[in-house]
């Protein structure tokens, strides 16, 4: 059973891989590429780059701005700031705690990850990064749900109602998992889904299936959720610095100015 | 175009090997030698076709 859900788990990622690679070629790559690489009909058939338009390198300020301080957020409402800062950190801190887990008990084996004390660090790090996008997730669907009007353009419901459910049914997948293994080792550090886990098991369900299906369906949410990304709002994860560092290039603004008045005259 | 062609052969490669490397890596959970990695492997091989084909039929400067 353990095998065929990890041969069920792989394929899927490949797949959404599959979608993910192809819109991030489409919606980026071939974009930035246009933007920069301007066809030239001359007989030789070569590309010129348009030298007035930066190359989307984003610099560190942008970076700064953009990605960590989230300045253009800020400007709109301290509590949407922080709303997006706990979604923004969350997310990617769990992504990369997630990627040590996998890499430390899986693919290079170090005991003190495998069975010694490592390994509740890296349980208590997923459960509080998990913790503290859902803690955002949960704070923008209900600002999205009382500010539906004046919100509708700017976030998409659901997408952030995929994400919470991704969320979600993974606390719940770790939940069940502590329902038919009370003994786990390492249950104390997993202050979220342990308490959980106690608080429901006194109930006569079908543990076991349960735990099946919210574990197939919260690999299933995750694979959509990368297949996603680069064809949905998602794809600011990866573009907003670049983007930014095209449009907020000096040159890019005298351009924009040049034409206008050309108009005018 | 030949930046552009640079650009699409780059990416077709980078994609490849990312589709091959993740099949390969699910040998860690998966026997080597099961009908779970052959599938894992078939699995990315026939998906390997489908990127290959939209990345050269999507033209560069097709915006939407």
């Amino acid at each position: 059973m353990t095998m065929l859900k990890y041969t069920f788990l792989w394929m899927m990622i490949l797949v959404s891989m599959g979608f993910f690679l192809v819109g991030v070629y489409k919606n980026i790559v071939s974009k930035i590429a246009h933007i920069l690489w301007v066809n030239d009909p001359g007989p030789t058939g070569t590309t010129g780059r348009d030298t007035r338009v930066r190359l989307p390198f984003a610099s560190k300020e942008t970076i700064f701005r953009e990605a960590i301080v989230q300045k253009r957020i800020e400007n709109r409402s301290a509590f949407l700031w922080f709303r997006h800062l706990l979604i923004a950190f969350g997310f990617v801190s769990l992504f990369v705690v997630a990627q040590l887990y996998a890499l430390f008990i899986k693919v290079y084996p170090i005991e003190y990850f495998v069975i010694g004390t490592g390994r509740g660090y890296l349980k208590f790090s997923l459960e509080l990064t998990g913790l503290v996008l859902f803690v955002g997730l949960t704070l923008g669907l209900i600002h999205r749900i009382m500010y539906a009007e004046q919100e509708k353009t700017f976030v998409d419901l659901r997408l952030l109602l995929l994400l919470w459910f991704v969320v979600a049914t993974g606390f719940m997948t770790e939940a069940l998992r502590f329902i038919i293994e009370p003994h786990d080792a390492f249950i104390e550090y997993s202050f979220v889904a342990a308490p959980v886990a106690r608080a429901t098991a006194a109930f006569p369900w079908q543990w076991h299936t349960l735990h099946t299906i919210m574990w197939t369906t919260h690999a299933i949410l995750i694979a959509f959720f990368f297949a996603c990304i680069p064809f949905t709002k998602f794809v600011h994860i990866f573009v907003a610095p670049f983007g930014r560092s095209i449009t907020m290039g000096q040159d890019t603004s005298r351009l924009k100015r040049e034409k206008i008045a050309e108009g005018l005259l | 175009m030949l930046f552009q062609k640079k650009i699409r052969t780059a990416y077709i490669i980078i994609a490849v090997l990312m589709e091959l490397m993740i099949a390969l890596a699910s040998s860690v959970y998966l026997k080597v030698n099961s009908i779970s990695f052959l599938s894992v492997i078939l699995t990315a091989l026939i998906a390997i076709g489908p990127i290959v084909y939209f990345i050269i039929k999507h033209r560069a400067d097709e915006m939407k």
